[in-house]
C-alpha cells in the first residue's frame, strides 16, 4: 500500500471534525460499545458522509457473525470496513502529523463530497481501488469527554499501523440472510430450498432482519430514524426478488435467478475494472499456466520461455504473454499475438514479445473456443470466464451464507446463464490438469534441474533448494577443514582418553569473564 | 562502537597465535572492562580463556557488549601483515559484519587498513569458577616449554606430582621413562628465573602432554607461567599479561586411565 498518498490525503482532512461527530453520536446512541482496545484506530471514511453517518453493528451475511458497517443514513449507503495492515515486518508503527487545525476544519468543510465510487463491492480486498477520501481517528479512549485531545498540535504515534477503509457495501448482501431464512426443510438441492419460501412483504423481512440482529437495536433505530433507508432496502431487495401483487401491496420472494443476475452484474464490473492484482495472480495467471512439456526446442522458443519467465509475477498481462510463449514454443502457436495484444492492456513489450515469438506460420483456426487439437492458449473467453468465475467465488464466499451459497453455484452449474457458462473453462482446466499430470510424470523421470527450474512448480524449486542448501553445507564444511589450522588438527589426534570434557568441571553459567 | 587501541601490534599477535593452535574461530566478547574471549577446543577438553583488560589500550571505547565472531587462521592471516612495534586498532559497529584492523608503523608514515569478515559462533560459555587450588607453582615460562617438549619426546601424557620436595613432571613411554623434578628456587640475579610452590596439600594428576605443548605456545607472552593444580580438577595454566590482562588454559586430568 502508497503510504505517502494516504498520508497527504490525511493531512488535508484532519481528525478533528470527524471525530466531532463521533462524539456527536456517542451520546445519542449509547449503544455504541467502546472499541475494545485503548489505541485509537485509523479509519478511512468518505467524505461525502453526512455528519449523522455512524458505525453499526450487524450481522455479517457470509458468517453471522455480528460485524461493524459503517451507515450514511442520509444517502442511505452501507460501508463495511476492510482492515489494511501491511505486513507484519514491514513497518511497525504510523506517525499522524496533522495539520493546522482550523485551516484543516475549513478545508473538510469546502471538501466537496464526490460520490464516484458508487460500486458497491468489489474493492474489498484490493486496496488499489479504494478511494480514500476523507480520514478520521478515533480515539477511543479520549473521544468520549473531548474531541481528539492530540489533534491540537502534536502528532500521534500508532503502534498498530493497521487502516480501516469504509468500502460501499451493497445492503442487499445484508438483507439476504432475512430474505433467504436457513432452510429448514432439508432438501438437498439448494435450488429448492426458495421454492418453498412464501411471499412476503418487505416489513416481514426487515423485521427478519431485526430479529436477526436482536442483540443490538443498532438497525432499528437507523430504520426508525430515517425512512430513506427503508425504501432504499426494498429496492434492494426487489432486484432480488420475485415480486407479487396483494392488494395494494407488493410481496417478494427471493429469486436464486435473480441474485444470480446481480452476482454475475457485480462480477462482470468487478472484472472489467481489473481483479486486485493478488487475485488476478493467484487464481487466474496460476491456473491457467500451461506446463512445459518438451526440453528440447527451437532456438526461438527457448529464448523465449526465458524471457517468459522473467516476467513471471511481475504483471497480469507479462503472466499472461509468458503463458502465450510458452505455449507458442510447445505446439502449434495459433492466433496467441492477436489473443496477447487484446489482453495486454498494459505491457507493450510483453506483447511485443508474445508475438515475436510465433515462430511457425500461424494456422488459420477460428477465433472461437478452439478445438480439442488447438493450443492451450488461454483465449480471451476463457480468461474472461475464470476472472468472473474467480470474481464470482469471491463475492458468494464472503457476501453470501451458507446455504445461499450452495443454491448460487447450483444454480450456475445446472442452469448457468449465457454470461456465466463456464463449461468451456472447465473443459480447459480439465485439459491443463491432465497436462500438468503428464508434466508431472515426465519431470519424474528426468532429472534435468533447469527444467524443473522452468516448470517451477513449488515442490520442485523446494526440493532443488534442499540439494542446493546441502550442497552449500558440504562446502563449508570442506571450507572449515582447510581452514583449520595445522596445530589444531594434530591436537585432533592427541589421545584425550580418560579426559572429561570440561563441561563436567565447569558449570553453564551464564557469563564468568 | 568498538576503537581499541593497542600499543604494540605484538601482543595481539602472541594472543592469537597461541590460541589459534587450540580453537578455529571463537567470539571476542568486547564490553567497557575489555576484550575477552573463552573458547573450547574441539574434543571440549582443554578451554582458553583471555582477557585483554581495557587498560591495555589506549584509548578503548566500547559503547555496548559487541560479540566478534572471528576465524582465528583469518585472523593470523591479518596480524601477520602487521610489524610487532605497530600501533593496531581494532574497530567494530555496534551490530558489525566485519571489524577493521589499522596498522600504523610509528617510524614510517605507513597506514595499512584490514577488515575480517565476521562470522555468527553460536558457542557455549562455561563459568568458570574461582578455585582455591591445592598446588600452584610459578616457574619461567621457557622452563615449562621446554619440560613439556622433553617429555613429549617420550610419552603422551604427564604426570605431575606436587609435593613439598618440589614438583616433579615424569612420564613413561614406550622406549622409558623420564622426569623433570623442580624445587622451590630463588635466583637473585633475575628474577624471572625463580620456580615457587604453594602447596596446601599433595597433588598428583595426569595431563596430555599434546596440550600442554600446545599451550605453551603462549610462551612468547609472559615469562612467567603459573600452573594451578588440584585433584580431580582441571589443571590451570595462566600466563599473565601486562595491564591485569591474563591468557588462560585449563585442561582435564586424565582420570582412571593409567597409560
Amino acid at each position: 500500500m502508497p503510504p505517502k498518498t494516504r498520508s497527504r490525503h490525511f493531512t488535508k482532512s484532519t481528525p478533528k471534525p470527524k471525530s466531532s461527530d463521533s462524539t456527536n453520536e456517542q451520546p445519542k446512541s449509547n449503544a455504541l460499545p467502546p472499541p475494545d482496545q485503548n489505541p485509537p484506530k485509523l479509519f478511512i471514511l468518505p467524505n461525502d458522509a453526512s455528519s449523522e453517518a455512524r458505525i453499526v453493528t450487524l450481522r455479517n451475511p457470509a458468517t453471522g457473525r455480528p460485524n461493524r458497517y459503517y451507515v450514511c443514513p442520509t444517502t442511505g449507503r452501507f460501508f463495511e470496513f476492510t482492515r489494511i495492515a501491511p505486513p507484519k515486518n514491514a513497518w511497525r508503527g504510523m506517525l499522524l502529523t496533522p495539520e493546522h487545525q482550523e485551516a484543516a476544519v475549513r478545508r473538510d468543510e469546502n471538501s466537496e463530497g464526490r460520490a464516484d465510487d458508487d460500486s458497491k463491492e468489489g474493492n474489498t480486498g484490493g486496496s488499489d481501488d479504494v478511494d480514500a477520501k476523507g480520514q478520521s481517528e478515533q480515539p477511543a479512549s479520549e473521544n468520549e469527554e473531548t474531541g481528539c485531545k492530540w489533534a491540537g498540535s502534536e502528532g500521534y504515534v500508532l503502534s498498530d499501523p493497521g487502516l480501516f477503509i469504509a468500502t460501499p457495501l451493497d445492503p442487499l448482501f445484508l438483507v439476504l440472510p432475512a430474505l433467504a431464512p436457513k432452510p429448514t426443510t432439508t432438501s438437498n438441492g439448494g435450488k429448492k430450498a426458495p421454492d418453498k419460501q412464501m411471499f412476503l412483504s418487505v416489513d416481514d423481512y426487515i423485521d427478519a432482519l431485526l430479529d436477526a440482529n436482536a442483540s443490538n437495536n443498532h438497525l432499528k433505530d437507523l430504520l426508525a430514524s430515517h425512512p430513506g433507508h427503508r425504501a432504499a432496502l426494498e429496492r434492494r431487495i426487489s432486484a432480488a426478488c420475485d415480486t407479487v401483487d396483494a392488494g395494494d401491496e407488493k410481496m417478494y420472494r427471493l429469486s436464486v435467478e435473480k441474485v444470480v443476475a446481480e452476482l454475475l452484474a457485480k462480477a462482470t464490473r468487478m472484472v472489467e475494472k481489473g481483479l486486485p492484482k493478488s487475485m488476478e495472480e493467484r487464481f487466474v495467471n496460476k491456473t491457467l499456466e500451461v506446463p512445459v512439456m518438451a526440453v528440447k526446442r527451437e532456438g526461438s522458443g527457448v529464448s523465449f520461455v526465458g524471457a517468459g519467465k522473467k516476467d513471471e509475477g511481475h504483471e497480469e498481462e507479462k503472466g499472461e504473454a509468458k503463458e502465450d510463449g510458452e505455449e507458442s514454443s510447445t505446439a502449434t502457436p495459433t492466433e496467441d499475438s492477436q489473443t496477447s495484444t487484446n489482453e495486454a492492456s498494459t505491457t507493450a513489450s510483453a506483447t511485443i514479445n508474445a508475438s515475436t515469438t510465433v515462430t511457425t506460420p500461424a494456422s488459420t483456426s477460428t477465433n472461437d473456443w478452439p478445438s480439442s487439437d488447438s493450443p492451450l492458449t488461454p483465449s480471451d473467453q476463457i480468461t474472461h470466464l475464470l476472472r468472473l468465475r474467480t470474481a464470482l467465488s469471491f463475492l458468494t464466499t464472503s457476501y453470501l451464507p451458507a446455504h445461499l451459497r450452495d443454491a448460487v453455484t447450483a444454480y450456475l452449474t445446472t442452469t448457468p446463464p449465457p454470461a456465466a457458462d463456464f463449461r468451456p473453462l472447465t473443459a480447459h482446466l480439465a485439459r491443463l490438469d491432465s497436462l500438468r499430470a503428464e508434466a508431472a510424470a515426465l519431470r519424474s523421470l528426468s532429472d534435468n534441474i533447469a527444467r524443473k527450474r522452468a516448470a517451477g512448480t513449488g515442490e520442485d524449486e523446494e526440493a532443488a533448494a534442499e540439494r542446493e542448501e546441502r550442497k552449500r553445507k558440504k562446502e563449508e564444511e570442506e571450507q572449515r577443514k582447510k581452514a583449520e589450522s595445522r596445530a589444531v588438527k594434530q591436537l585432533k589426534k592427541a589421545d584425550t582418553s580418560g579426559m572429561k570434557k570440561l563441561s563436567s568441571f565447569f558449570g553453564k553459567a551464564t557469563a564468568k569473564k | 562502537m568498538l576503537e581499541a587501541r593497542l600499543e604494540q601490534a605484538n601482543l595481539l599477535k602472541k594472543v592469537v597465535d597461541s590460541i589459534t593452535n587450540l580453537v578455529q574461530d571463537c567470539n571476542f566478547d568486547c564490553n567497557d572492562s575489555g576484550i575477552a574471549l573463552q573458547a573450547m577446543d574441539n574434543s571440549h577438553v582443554a578451554l582458553v580463556a583471555m582477557m585483554l583488560r581495557s587498560d591495555a589500550f589506549s584509548p578503548f571505547r566500547c559503547d555496548r557488549n559487541i560479540a566478534l565472531g572471528i576465524n582465528l587462521t583469518s585472523l593470523t592471516k591479518v596480524l601477520r601483515c602487521a610489524q610487532n612495534e605497530d600501533i593496531l586498532t581494532l574497530k567494530a559497529e555496534d551490530a558489525p559484519d566485519v571489524v577493521n584492523l589499522v596498522f600504523e608503523s610509528a617510524e614510517s608514515d605507513r597506514l595499512s587498513e584490514y577488515d575480517i569478515k565476521l562470522m555468527d559462533i553460536d558457542q557455549e560459555h562455561l563459568g568458570i569458577p574461582d578455585t582455591e587450588y591445592a598446588a600452584s607453582i610459578t616457574m619461567p615460562s621457557a622452563e615449562f616449554q621446554r619440560i613439556t617438549r622433553d617429555l613429549l619426546a617420550l610419552s603422551e601424557s604427564v604426570s605431575i606430582e606436587c609435593t613439598k620436595e618440589g614438583v616433579k613432571f615424569s612420564c613413561q613411554g614406550d622406549i622409558g621413562s623420564g622426569s623433570v623434578t623442580l624445587r622451590s628456587h630463588t635466583n637473585v640475579d633475575n628474577e624471572d628465573r625463580n620456580v615457587s610452590i604453594d602447596l596446601s596439600e599433595p597433588v598428583s594428576l595426569m595431563f596430555s602432554l599434546k596440550y600442554l605443548s600446545n599451550f605453551c605456545k603462549a610462551s612468547g607472552l609472559s615469562s612467567r607461567v603459573k600452573l594451578s593444580l588440584s585433584n580431580e580438577v582441571p589443571l590451570l595454566v595462566e600466563y599473565a599479561l601486562p595491564s591485569n590482562s591474563f591468557l588462560r588454559f585449563y585442561l582435564a586430568p586424565k582420570i582412571g586411565d593409567e597409560d
